[in-house]
C-alpha cells in the first residue's frame, strides 16, 4: 500500500462520497417543491440561512431534516435483535454507494490519478452491479426480522418479493445491451453509444429502457410501486421501528441507489455523457452524466404525483405476467435484428418496423390477458 | 354556508354585493377543472385495474338494504329523490341522473363525477332564476304545531338525508331523529367486502363516501 | 383503440400542465403566505389578548378580510380614545347571549356594588374562543346592542386553554373601531338605535301631552262640578234666606 495507491484512492473515491450525498440533499428538496407545484401549492420556501430570515426558497430545508434526524432518539423495541437492528441501514446503504463507483463518470480530477486503480476498470461493471444492488434486498429482510414487529416482517416480506421479481426484467433488459456491445465492461458501452448512437433509439433498446425503467422505480421502492412503504397500508412497512439516524440511512441509502440505478440506465441506454460540446471541453462528459441522471430522477418524481399505487398481487403479475415475457420478447428482436444488420437499409428499416409492431401488438395481448376486465365504461342517464 | 343561514320562512340576508357575479364565475370555470380530473383519473390504468370488480354491491341487496344516494344509483337503480319526490323547486330545472351498472367502485366513483357536471347545470340555471325581492317571509318565531308525526327527506350527497319529528301540541318537540344516510350505507361494508383482498377494503370504505360524524353522533 | 398506458400518459400531461401553470398562473396556487410578522426577536404572544390592538387589529392580509368578514364577538363602548371604557359600556349583563349562545362559550358575571345591589354591568365577560363557532347568534338576541363581531384573527397562542380565553377587558371596543372594519353594519345598527330613540322620544311626548290633556280636562271637570255645586249650595242658601223673611 504505498502512498500513491492511497492518494489515488481517496482522489478517486472521496468526491464522490460528498457529491452524491449533497445531491440527495438537493434532490429531496426538488421532490418536495416538484409535488408541491404539481399539486398546486409551494411547498418549503422558509427554511434558509439558519438564524436569519433569508428564505433561499426553502433549500435549508434538507438541512433541516438532516439536523432534526440527527437529534431524534434512537429506539429499540424491547426484545428486538439489536445487531440486526443496527446492521440493516448500513447494509443498505453501502451496496448503492459502491456501486456509484463503476458508473462511467469522468471526473476532471480523474487525470490526476498515476497509479490507476484497477478496480473501477472492472470488466464485469455490469453483472457487479446488479450482483450488488441484490444485497439491498438482504437489508431489507434484516429490516423487517429485526424490529420485532409483524407488520413489518409482512411489509418486509412483500418488499422483498417485488425486489426479487422486478429483478429479472431489470437484467434481462440489461442483457440487450450486452448481447449488442459484446462487453459488460462499462466504459466499452459508453463508448460502442459514441456519435449518438444510443441505445434508445432503438425499438427494441426503447423497449429495454422502458422496462429497465419501470423495473427500477420498484427496485428502489418509488411510486407506484411503493407498497412497502406506503404509510396508508403498513404504516411505514418494513422501517416502521426505526427512527432517528438510522431512517435518515435508509433515506439516504434508497436515493443513492435511485441515483445508482438512473445511472446505469444512462450508461446502458442513454449514451452516458455525451452531448453537445463534450469533444472541445472534456469536463462536460460528467456534467451530462449528472444532467441525464437528474432528468431521470424527475422522471421519477413526476410519475410519483400522478399515479396512484398498484396493490402487491398486481405489482407481481405485472412483473411475472407482462414485464418478463415482454423482455424475452425483446431479447430475441434484438438479436435478430442484430444478425440483419448489414443487409442494407431496407432490410434495417423493415426489421425496425416489425419490431415495432411485434412489441408493441405483444404488450396490448399481455394487458388484455392479465387484467382482462379493466376498461373505461360508458353511462347511462335516466330524466 | 353556516347552518345559521337558513330560518323558518327564508334566509337571515340577503347575499352581499358582487356575490352573484363570483358564483356565476365559479360555475363558469368548473367544468375545466372537472375535465383536468377526468383526463387524470378516469382512464388511469392503475386506477382502473383497482377500482374495476372491487366491493361490488347488487342492486337487490342495495335496495333491500335501504342503500341511497350515488351507492345506489351506480348499482343500477336510478333512483333520485328530487325526481322522484321533486320537493323544493328542483321540478323547474332540467338535468339527467347518471346510474351505473356494474355497482363496483368505479361505478361509484363515475357517477359522482357524472353527478357533479349536472349539478353545474343545476346552478346554472338557479342563477339565472333567481328573482329580485325579500329574502325572509313572514314566518313566526316560535312554532306550536298540533300533535302529528311527520317525515321529510331530501337528497344529500351522501344520499337520503330524512328528519323525523313527533309534535305533541307545546313547542317543543316530542321526538327528533335524523336518519343518516351514512350509517346506512355503512351496513352494506360487510358484504361488499367479503371475498376481496385486505387491500381493497381501504378503496371499498372511501368509495362509500361516509361522513362518520353522522354515523357516531 | 386507445394507446396502451395512453390513461396514464393523458395523467402525466395534467400534472405537467399544472406543474408549469402553477409558476405562471397565480390563480393555481392556492396558497396564501402568513400574514403576522413578528417584529425583531419577540416570539408568538403568550395570550390571544396580547396581539397589538386597535390601530395595528386589522392585520395585513387584504386578501381575505373585508367588509363582511366575522371571526368572534367584541363588545362594544361608546367612549374615545383614552376615556375608561367601563363608563360607556352598553352590555348590561343581561346574560341572553350566555343562553342562546349554541356552544355556551360565554360566561358572565353581574357586578354588584357594596350593598348588594345589582349594577348594570359585567363583572366578567369571558368568551372561549376555542369553543366560539361564529355563528352570530349572540349579536342578534342582544337587545342593547352591546356584542357585534370582530375580524380580526390572529389570535394563535402557543397555550391552548388560558391563551383562548378572551376576558372582558380585552373584548372591548370603542364604537369607532367598529365603525372602521364594518362601515355599513355599524351605521345600520346606529340608525337603528338612533330611530329607536326616537321613536321612544316620540311615545314619551305623545304620552306625556296626553297626560296633560287629560289632566286639563279633569281639571275642567272638577272646576265645573265646583261651580255647580257653589250654584246649588247659593240657591238652597237663598231659599233658606227667603223662608226665614218669611
Amino acid at each position: 500500500m504505498s502512498w500513491e495507491l492511497i492518494r489515488d484512492i481517496l482522489i478517486a473515491t472521496v468526491p464522490l462520497l460528498v457529491i452524491f450525498p449533497s445531491l440527495f440533499a438537493f434532490t429531496t428538496w426538488v421532490e418536495r417543491k416538484a409535488l408541491a407545484r404539481i399539486q398546486n401549492r409551494i411547498g418549503p420556501n422558509k427554511t434558509g440561512v439558519p438564524c436569519t430570515r433569508i428564505s433561499l426558497f426553502g433549500l435549508g430545508q434538507p438541512a433541516a431534516d438532516g439536523i432534526k434526524m440527527l437529534f431524534k432518539e434512537d429506539i429499540v423495541p424491547r426484545g428486538a435483535d439489536r445487531l440486526f437492528h443496527l446492521l440493516a441501514p448500513i447494509v443498505a446503504l453501502i451496496p448503492a454507494m459502491l456501486v456509484l463507483c463503476f458508473l462511467p463518470l469522468e471526473f476532471p480530477w480523474a487525470k490526476y490519478i498515476q497509479v490507476p486503480v484497477q478496480a473501477f476498470l472492472l470488466d464485469g461493471a455490469v453483472i457487479f452491479f446488479f450482483a450488488i444492488t441484490g444485497i439491498n434486498t438482504l437489508a431489507v429482510f434484516m429490516a423487517g426480522w429485526a424490529s420485532r414487529n409483524k407488520y413489518s416482517l409482512l411489509g418486509g416480506m412483500r418488499a422483498i418479493a417485488q425486489m426479487v421479481s422486478y429483478e429479472i426484467p431489470l437484467v434481462l433488459s440489461a442483457v440487450i445491451v450486452v448481447m449488442l456491445v459484446g462487453s459488460l465492461n462499462a466504459a466499452d458501452i459508453a463508448s460502442a453509444q459514441e456519435g449518438y448512437q444510443w441505445f434508445v433509439f432503438t425499438p427494441w433498446g426503447l423497449a429495454a429502457f422502458v422496462i429497465f425503467f419501470i423495473a427500477a422505480l420498484a427496485e428502489t421502492n418509488r411510486s407506484p410501486f411503493d407498497l412497502p412503504e406506503a404509510e396508508s397500508e403498513l404504516i411505514a412497512g418494513y422501517f416502521t421501528e426505526y427512527s432517528g439516524f438510522k431512517f435518515a440511512l435508509f433515506f439516504l441509502g434508497e436515493y443513492i441507489a435511485m441515483f445508482a440505478i438512473s445511472g446505469l440506465a444512462v450508461t446502458l441506454f442513454l449514451g452516458a455523457g455525451e452531448g453537445p460540446g463534450v469533444a472541445t471541453v472534456p469536463a462536460l462528459s460528467a456534467v451530462w452524466f449528472l444532467a441525464k441522471i437528474f432528468a431521470l430522477i424527475s422522471l421519477m418524481i413526476w410519475l410519483r404525483g400522478t399515479l396512484p399505487r398498484l396493490r402487491v398481487d398486481q405489482l407481481m403479475a405485472f412483473a411475472w405476467k407482462f414485464l418478463l415475457p415482454l423482455s424475452i420478447l425483446n431479447i430475441l428482436l434484438a438479436g435478430l435484428a442484430w444478425h440483419l444488420r448489414g443487409q442494407g437499409t431496407v432490410a434495417q428499416a423493415a426489421t425496425w418496423a416489425a419490431s415495432l409492431l411485434i412489441l408493441y401488438f405483444t404488450a396490448r395481448v399481455l394487458d388484455g390477458l392479465s387484467r382482462p376486465q379493466a376498461r373505461p365504461r360508458q353511462y347511462k342517464y335516466a330524466e | 354556508m353556516m347552518c345559521n343561514y337558513f330560518r323558518f320562512g327564508g334566509l337571515r340576508n340577503d347575499v352581499p354585493e358582487g356575490w352573484m357575479d363570483r358564483a356565476r364565475k365559479v360555475v363558469d370555470e368548473f367544468p375545466a377543472f372537472l375535465d383536468e380530473y377526468e383526463k387524470l383519473l378516469c382512464e388511469n390504468e392503475i386506477i382502473l385495474s383497482r377500482t374495476q370488480g372491487v366491493g361490488v354491491l347488487s342492486r337487490e341487496l342495495a335496495i333491500s338494504a335501504g342503500i341511497t344516494g350515488p351507492m345506489l344509483r351506480a348499482s343500477g337503480e336510478p333512483y333520485d329523490l328530487r325526481k322522484v319526490d321533486a320537493y323544493g323547486i328542483y321540478d323547474r330545472f332540467q338535468f339527467r341522473v347518471p346510474y351505473g351498472e356494474a355497482g363496483d367502485c368505479y361505478d361509484r366513483f363515475m357517477v359522482r363525477m357524472l353527478e357533479m357536471r349536472e349539478s353545474i347545470e343545476i346552478l346554472k340555471q338557479a342563477l339565472a332564476a333567481v328573482p329580485e325581492g325579500p329574502v325572509m317571509g313572514n314566518a313566526p318565531r316560535v312554532f306550536k304545531p298540533k300533535p302529528t308525526e311527520v317525515y321529510g327527506r331530501i337528497e344529500a350527497p351522501k344520499g337520503e338525508l330524512g328528519f323525523f319529528l313527533i309534535a305533541d301540541g307545546t313547542t317543543k318537540p316530542y321526538r327528533y331523529r335524523v336518519r343518516p344516510p351514512s350509517l346506512v350505507n355503512l351496513t352494506t361494508l360487510r358484504d361488499m367486502c367479503l371475498g376481496q383482498k385486505v387491500a381493497d377494503a381501504v378503496i371499498i370504505l372511501g368509495s362509500i363516501d361516509i361522513v362518520l360524524g353522522e354515523v357516531d353522533r | 383503440m386507445s394507446l396502451l398506458g395512453g390513461g396514464i400518459f393523458k395523467g402525466m400531461a395534467v400534472t405537467l400542465r399544472n406543474f408549469v401553470g402553477s409558476y405562471f398562473k397565480k390563480e393555481r396556487l392556492v396558497t396564501n403566505d402568513y400574514a403576522w410578522q413578528p417584529e425583531g426577536d419577540s416570539e408568538l404572544p403568550q395570550r390571544a389578548s396580547e396581539y397589538p390592538k386597535e390601530q395595528g387589529e386589522q392585520l395585513s392580509d387584504t386578501t381575505t378580510v373585508t367588509n363582511y368578514s366575522r371571526n368572534f364577538p367584541m363588545l362594544l363602548h361608546d367612549g374615545t380614545e383614552g376615556s375608561n371604557p367601563m363608563d360607556t359600556i352598553r352590555c348590561v349583563a343581561c346574560q341572553i347571549c350566555e343562553r342562546e349562545c349554541p356552544p355556551q362559550c360565554i360566561y358572565i358575571e353581574k357586578m354588584y356594588d357594596e350593598n348588594g345591589k345589582y349594577i348594570k354591568s359585567p363583572a366578567k365577560f369571558d368568551i372561549d374562543v376555542s369553543v366560539c363557532m361564529s355563528c352570530q347568534i349572540c349579536v342578534e338576541v342582544c337587545p342593547f346592542d352591546a356584542i357585534v363581531m370582530n375580524s380580526q384573527f390572529e389570535l394563535s397562542t402557543p397555550d391552548r386553554f388560558d391563551g383562548l380565553l378572551l376576558r372582558r377587558d380585552d373584548l372591548l371596543k370603542s364604537n369607532n373601531y367598529y365603525h372602521q372594519i364594518h362601515p355599513e353594519e355599524a351605521a345600520a345598527r346606529d340608525q337603528k338605535i338612533a330611530d329607536e330613540k326616537a321613536a321612544k322620544e316620540a311615545k314619551k311626548k305623545a304620552a306625556a301631552e296626553a297626560a296633560k290633556k287629560k289632566a286639563a280636562e279633569k281639571s275642567k271637570a272638577e272646576a265645573e262640578v265646583k261651580a255647580k255645586e257653589a250654584e246649588g249650595s247659593a240657591a238652597t242658601e237663598s231659599d233658606g234666606k227667603q223662608e226665614a223673611a218669611e
